[in-house]
């Protein structure tokens, strides 16, 4: 009886597994995630069409057979520059995502190892971070460093950071509570190794959700910057950019702006599906009772 | 008592916690948790410090261990004062005084397979080579009645009682000399509870270990120390051998505990 | 009068890995203004029995049996009914005084919503009445007021106000499900003393849910001892505790250390009961505690021995019990 969530990790994942399958949610937006990187990975190696294969003469054609979802205002291929302006979302995204966990994480837990003084600073610069709007903010940024692909990870980077901090942070104080790290202090081990060897492993489950929710975000902000303009640079393609350039064009070619539109609703949809589907699952309270 | 024969040596304790401030520049208001604590603990000697929720008996437990830093005073070990101690010789002292925690399914965790987390002092403190690791640690899941092949799995695996067991393994895992046990029994169902004492009783006696028992179950200290010291708001109000303090309390708090435990074949509340 | 009778209890719970019958074949009566410990190790079905009675066992319980109190079949009644028994009649105590009560409304509050829900008072005439109660249950104005907050009261004093909450209503039965388990000694104490007075001077009768032997024979009149989700012994608390027939009882007493009188000599150890109790999916089809039992012979294997008395306050299920002469083992 007094067992309640507590499982061997493999039984874990596997238990995963069989209630994940359950939730239309988490089907759903593991789907989409899924088709989303495979599509990536296709247009690395094939697209319909060349990706910037310029056709004056076809410009602006609704869809078609040969032009799937149409041509763009230089005749060039939409379909295949949605799959190639996937890999650019996934890229910009995951490099700033990484940014954000790869210093926030080890500044959370660094605060909730150390306390005292080393909290302070750390929680005040997050404070600082959370305290400008973050889009704004990472116009400000682009502005500064001016516009390109690099900045724009820099940008939506920084301010992932305060939201792994603060998570990680909060996580690892009652963890640092518990008796498990207690022993491990009367073992003799030192924060960082506790760290390492305790504290990190028993979060890392919130950690998995938060990354995937930061990932949905950093598409949209990517976007965002690249339709201002202070994103990704013409000629590499962008739903961002696409967006924009389909801006002027709306009453002409409405599809132009259609399909970029509903590439960045529907992954930003299925990533959060997918981070809310996990959520419910790695929940312990929501684990399975006995 | 000679010098030697000292394991544990407790002087003038005293710790304070900061409240949260009342207003924004006045000092915090501070709590006592210790107060003025002094205790001495022979190698082989069963200490039990008994007392109510808020006395600091856990709060003493965790500062002898040095995971709490007192306000003043002195604990040594071994000879050694814990507080004056580079992290290198800390480190070393470490090995001599290893803990017995209360909630078994809290003090594992449950990420980590029983062989790790029985050898986890041995990781910290000690550069053993793999084999003599894993003989240690069959060593040990030995003396505490478990089988060798349990080292490969979880906790969740295994009763709140052989929870407790592979808890106290961990403890013994660098043959110390003090096992300070923070209620380690409280937790546990009566027939499991009685077989932990034994096991308790059984290891002192084949390895000579002392024992600081931290209890709020004077049934349970009376079976197990040979000393009782009673606590109360972070004092001390009691000191003595077990059936002296058990046969004739001395202190009103004592006479008042005692009094309190509810004993079958003693007086009843409800006849219908 | 016979106020609550529970009849062939069974209550089994769907686990991923089948079904796990938790309680078996529960039987027992409780007279009105009557005491009864229910005793027993964790995972011996205590807790379950009292959920059962409050009508408050989760979703994936299966039950089966009679619950009749004061003449109503509880199991068989709409959750709007149980709503307006609960609380009302039929009244619980809870192991963990702090997560019983809210911790954002005021203690006077608390007590005095019971009395608005269920008998309609008004806001001030329930307050007046809650005042009273804490009055009687220890905590008398002006040094408690009805408007402090949980946090701000001790464990014990808490505990007095999730008595204050179950006696508001003037219900007919009081469960107390390990009442004390959370509280220091001298606390337990206190809280003991009142539930036996209150009771006693309402004439309320008092199912009192606990693991522990002593505190069974201090508080009950009568007692019934669990094992495995089976009744293995039950009778007058003083008769129980003179012969403990079933090797469960006598082995569990043995096992206490608060049952010597003085430290065991140098080299003696604890009694203790070998093993563990077995898996509720996986029981065996014999006695529940043959798997354990010192006094265990072939006879125990193929079925649970029914429960026969011994004589008319005293009964046991098992077939070789133990004689009182015999002592503790």
């Amino acid at each position: 009886m007094s067992e309640l969530g507590r499982s061997e990790p493999a039984a874990v994942w596997r238990e995963y597994w069989t209630r994940g399958r359950g939730s239309a949610a988490f089907v759903f937006g593991l789907g989409v995630t899924a088709l989303l990187i495979a599509v990536a990975l296709v247009s690395l190696v094939w697209t319909p069409h060349p990706i910037d294969a310029i056709d004056i003469p076809n410009r602006m054609q609704p869809p078609s057979a040969d032009h799937w979802l149409g041509t763009d205002l230089y005749g060039r291929d939409v379909l295949s520059r949605l799959m190639a302006g996937a890999v650019n979302s996934i890229a910009v995204s995951l490099v700033a995502v990484g940014i954000g966990a790869g210093l926030g994480v080890p500044l959370g837990a660094l605060a909730a190892a150390r306390r005292g003084l080393v909290e302070e600073v750390v929680m005040r610069f997050n404070d600082f971070t959370f305290a400008f709007p973050a889009l704004l903010s990472a116009v400000m940024i682009t502005a500064v460093l001016g516009p390109g692909a690099i900045n724009s990870i820099i940008a939506i980077g920084i301010f992932n950071i305060p939201v792994f901090a603060r998570l990680t942070r909060g996580a690892s104080l009652s963890l640092w509570k518990r008796d498990f790290v207690l022993a491990a202090r009367v073992a003799g081990k030192g924060r960082t190794r506790i760290t390492v060897e305790h504290i990190l492993p028993n979060i890392a489950s919130l950690l998995i959700v938060q990354m995937t929710i930061q990932f949905a975000l950093a598409i949209l902000a990517e976007a965002g910057l690249s339709y201002l303009g202070l994103g990704t640079q013409p000629p590499a393609p962008s739903w961002g950019k696409m967006l924009n350039e389909a801006q002027t064009l709306m009453s002409l070619a409405p599809h132009l702006a259609i399909f970029p539109g509903l590439a960045i609703m529907v992954t930003v949809l299925g990533l959060n599906l997918l981070g809310d589907g996990l959520r419910d699952l790695l929940d312990p309270r929501l684990r399975r009772q006995r | 008592m000679s010098g030697d024969d000292v394991l544990l040596k407790v002087e003038n304790l005293t710790l304070d916690y900061a409240l949260p401030r009342r207003r924004l520049f006045a000092a915090p208001p501070r709590h006592r948790a210790l107060d003025d604590v002094s205790l001495t603990l022979a190698r082989g000697e069963s200490l039990a410090v008994v007392g109510e929720s808020g006395s600091g008996k856990s709060t003493l437990a965790r500062t002898i261990l040095a995971l709490e830093a007192p306000t003043a005073g002195r604990v040594t070990l071994c000879g050694k004062d814990v507080f004056a101690a580079s992290p290198g010789e800390l480190r070393k002292l470490r090995r001599h005084a290893q803990m017995v925690f209360q909630d078994p399914y809290g003090s594992l965790d449950p990420r980590r397979k029983v062989g790790w987390i029985v050898a986890e002092p041995l990781d910290a403190l000690e550069r053993v080579g793999r084999a003599e690791k894993l003989a240690r640690i069959a060593e040990v899941l030995g003396s505490v009645g478990l089988k060798e092949s349990d080292a490969d799995r979880f906790p969740h695996e295994f009763s709140g009682g052989q929870r407790q067991r592979i808890a106290i393994a961990r403890a013994l895992i660098t043959r110390p000399d003090l096992i300070v046990a923070d209620e380690a029994v409280s937790a546990l169902d009566v027939s499991v509870q009685a077989q932990v004492l034994n096991l308790f009783m059984d290891l002192r006696e084949s390895l000579g270990l002392s024992y600081l028992f931290i209890s709020h179950d004077l049934a349970v200290v009376r079976q197990v120390a040979d000393r009782v010291i009673v606590m109360r708001d972070g004092k001390i109000v009691e000191e003595g051998e077990t059936e002296a303090v058990f046969g004739a309390p001395r202190h009103p708090y004592t006479r008042a505990l005692l009094a309190a435990v509810p004993r079958i074949g003693g007086p009843r509340r409800r006849a219908v | 009068m016979t106020l609550l009778s529970v009849t062939d209890l069974c209550v089994t719970l769907d686990t991923p890995d089948g079904p796990a019958p938790i309680l078996q074949d529960v039987s027992f009566e409780l007279a009105a203004g009557q005491s009864l410990g229910i005793v027993g190790e964790s995972g011996c079905g205590k807790s379950m029995t009292a959920l059962a009675l409050m009508g408050l066992l989760p979703a994936q319980a299966r039950v089966a049996g009679e619950i009749e109190f004061e003449g109503e079949n509880l199991l068989a009644l709409p959750e709007a009914q149980l709503c307006n028994i609960r609380g009302r009649r039929l009244a619980m105590v809870f192991q963990e005084p702090m997560t019983a009560l809210n911790p954002v409304k005021t203690i006077g509050f608390q007590v005095a919503e019971g009395l608005r829900w269920h008998l309609g008072l008004s806001r001030g005439a329930a307050e007046a009445r809650a005042v009273k109660l804490l009055a009687r249950v220890g905590l008398p104005q002006p040094r408690f007021s009805p408007d402090l907050y949980p946090h701000q009261l001790s464990g014990g004093q808490r505990q007095r106000v999730v008595i204050a909450m179950a006696l508001a209503c003037e219900p007919a039965l009081l469960i107390a499900d390990e009442p004390t388990t959370a509280l220091d000694v001298t606390s337990q104490a206190a809280i003991l003393d009142l539930l036996a007075e209150v009771t006693e001077a309402a004439g309320l009768a008092l199912l009192l849910i606990t693991h522990d032997l002593a505190v069974v024979w201090q508080n009950t009149a009568r007692m019934l001892v669990m094992y495995a989700g089976r009744v293995v012994e039950r009778g007058a608390t003083p008769a129980v505790f003179e012969r403990m027939a079933h090797p469960y009882t006598r082995g569990l007493f043995a096992a206490s250390p608060g049952a010597l009188e003085a430290a065991l000599p140098a080299g003696r150890r604890l009694a203790t009961i070998p093993g563990q109790v077995p898996d509720p999916r996986h029981r065996p089809a014999g006695c529940v505690f043959a798997g354990r039992c010192p006094r265990v012979q072939d006879d125990c294997l193929p079925a649970q021995p029914a429960e026969r008395a011994l004589d008319a306050a005293h009964g046991v299920a098992c077939l070789h019990p133990c004689l009182e002469e015999e002592g503790v083992p």
